[in-house]
């Protein structure tokens, strides 16, 4: 009893440890506590059944949609367009980043158109994407573009700044030109935090695949919410939500894993 | 003269906020020599060795390397600072042997080499062995990653990286100062030992007097602001076991008593 007490106290410790085993009970008690939650709130009925559906009724919705082939075009459709814009952008920011970081004349060129358009709300340049492409497939590359690009050149480029002088200098010394100093000292150093930077993006980039979808198309999830409205199927919307959900989940645990593959000696350092 | 410089005036920041830092430095380092630089903590040692070493140029003087006028860095002249730095994404042998791509002798051939920078692998292998010896790494020191490294260790793993090029003067920043006592004094052998095998000088500023006594063939002391030169002495005392003399332990004491006393008007 008194070694149980211990353990108990040890959650509460400042960064403490915990067993892996631990941590997944955790997660398992959250995850059942919210199930719970919500069947009992869906029993309520303090919101009508259609509009609140219970997890049973989700459950055999998503089994169904599931099955629908409509629905699997509908996921593959937007996770097409997430990889194509997701794609140009990063080609194209993580080298202007590092450009900008490593010449002034380039961040002078660059850095004040970019942190203008920053600050306009994408969803406000939706409406002349339409004007200027359509309702077409170009309109939507154009709003997860603008989405990502202008925040991820801006993140690569701090991190680029805040690579330690003394790195650059020691090379230099050793005989690297301006080149050999972004290849060999600059890029390998940001890369474990340039992933990292992507795996962030990446989250955002499915708000604004959303907002695209949700004004105009034909295919996609945001299309299928929006479809889910008219009918008033929550459950269908439901079963939208976990799919977004569970393929963040997927793909960030992913990369997390291939993180520490690819980084072995960034997680040493973190242990 | 292998080196020499002579640094008339280096100052920081602009005008209204202007910090003098060096004034009328000048000095020569002969071939296969040590020259030791002594001075208080912050008195502008550290900035001295990023001139010499052409990392900053914002000074009024000269830099000469055999008679060439340094302007910007080369691999002729090492560092080694006092942070250590460790490029943490190579092994401990990656570190060792960074210099080696920028090396025309074994630069590897061919334009996708010179692209990506790779090298002939079994050369360099070769010679990060033989530095690493040098140093005292083990093989197996070699295959770690610098974050699984003491800070003495990786101390040694910076040594033997600016050894690789050959240099013709290393500069060394307060270069053993988180060793222990044995691994301190097993490393200045090293120094001595390159020094006199490899032929290569070395400007070694500490604010141990017993490494600057020990190591140096001259020995400066810089202080003031902006810092001078306010003393040079050329110890004359036998190279073997000098340590132990009762003359090394004498000149010690009146350094180290000199060093308290330019500590104090800065309080």
């Amino acid at each position: 009893m008194s070694n149980d007490r211990r353990k108990q106290l040890t959650w509460f410790k400042f960064r403490g440890p915990i067993s892996r085993n631990r941590y997944v009970a955790f997660f398992l008690a959250s995850l059942t506590l919210l199930f719970a939650l919500w069947f009992v709130f869906s029993r309520l009925g303090t919101v009508p059944q259609e509009f609140f559906p219970s997890p049973a009724k989700v459950i055999s919705t998503a089994i169904r949609m599931l099955q629908s082939r409509e629905f699997i075009e509908d996921i593959l459709a937007s996770a097409g367009r997430i990889f194509v814009a997701f794609l140009i952008s990063a080609l194209l920011a993580i080298p202007i980043g590092l450009l900008m970081s490593s010449f002034k004349f380039v961040e002078a060129m660059v850095e004040p158109l970019i942190d203008f358009i920053r600050y306009v709300p994408v969803p406000a340049l939706i409406p002349i994407f339409i004007i200027w492409t359509g309702i077409g497939e170009t309109s939507k590359f154009l709003v997860l573009f603008f989405g990502t690009f202008f925040q991820l050149v801006l993140l690569i480029m701090d991190d680029a700044d805040n690579v330690p002088q003394l790195h650059f200098d020691l090379a230099r010394t050793l005989g690297a030109s301006t080149p050999q100093l972004i290849r060999d000292v600059l890029v390998p150093y940001l890369l474990p935090q340039i992933y990292d930077r992507l795996r962030v993006t990446l989250g955002w980039c499915w708000t604004y695949l959303i907002i695209a979808e949700l004004i105009a198309v034909q295919r996609g999830i945001g299309h299928t919410i929006k479809e889910a409205q008219r009918f008033n199927a929550a459950d269908q919307m439901f079963v939208c939500f976990l799919v977004l959900g569970l393929i963040g989940l997927v793909t960030d645990y992913a990369a997390k894993l291939a993180y520490d593959r690819l980084f072995p000696y960034a997680i040493k350092s973190a242990r | 003269m292998t080196l020499s410089v002579s640094v008339e005036h280096k100052s920081f920041g602009s005008s209204g906020n202007v910090t003098n830092v060096l004034s009328d430095v000048a000095f020569v380092v002969p071939p296969r020599s040590i020259l030791g630089i002594f001075g208080p903590s912050g008195c502008g040692k550290s900035t001295l060795l990023r001139i010499i070493a052409g990392l900053d140029v914002n000074y009024t003087g000269f830099v000469e390397l055999k008679g060439k006028p340094v302007t910007h860095p080369t691999r002729n002249i090492g560092l080694t600072v006092q942070t250590h730095i460790s490029y943490d994404w190579l092994t401990v042998a990656g570190n060792i042997a960074f210099g080696l791509r920028y090396s025309p002798r074994l630069n590897g051939s061919g334009f996708l080499n010179r692209l990506t920078g790779r090298v002939d692998g079994k050369a360099a292998a070769k010679e990060v062995e033989r530095l690493a010896e040098i140093v005292g790494l083990s093989q197996s020191d070699l295959q770690k990653y610098p974050e699984e490294m003491s800070g003495g260790m990786k101390q040694r793993m910076a040594f033997a990286r600016a050894l690789l090029p050959h240099p013709e003067v290393l500069l060394l920043d307060e270069p053993f100062s988180s060793l222990d006592f044995e691994s301190r004094q097993s490393l200045q052998e090293v120094v001595l030992r390159a020094r006199d095998e490899l032929g290569i000088s070395f400007i070694c500023v500490s604010h141990d007097p017993e490494e600057v006594l020990y190591l140096s063939d001259e020995v400066l002391v810089l202080s003031g602001r902006p810092a001078r030169i306010i003393n040079r002495s050329i110890p004359t005392l036998p190279a073997k076991d000098k340590r132990y003399t009762q003359e090394f332990q004498g000149a010690k004491k009146e350094l180290s008593q000199l060093l308290n006393r330019l500590k104090k008007p800065k309080k």
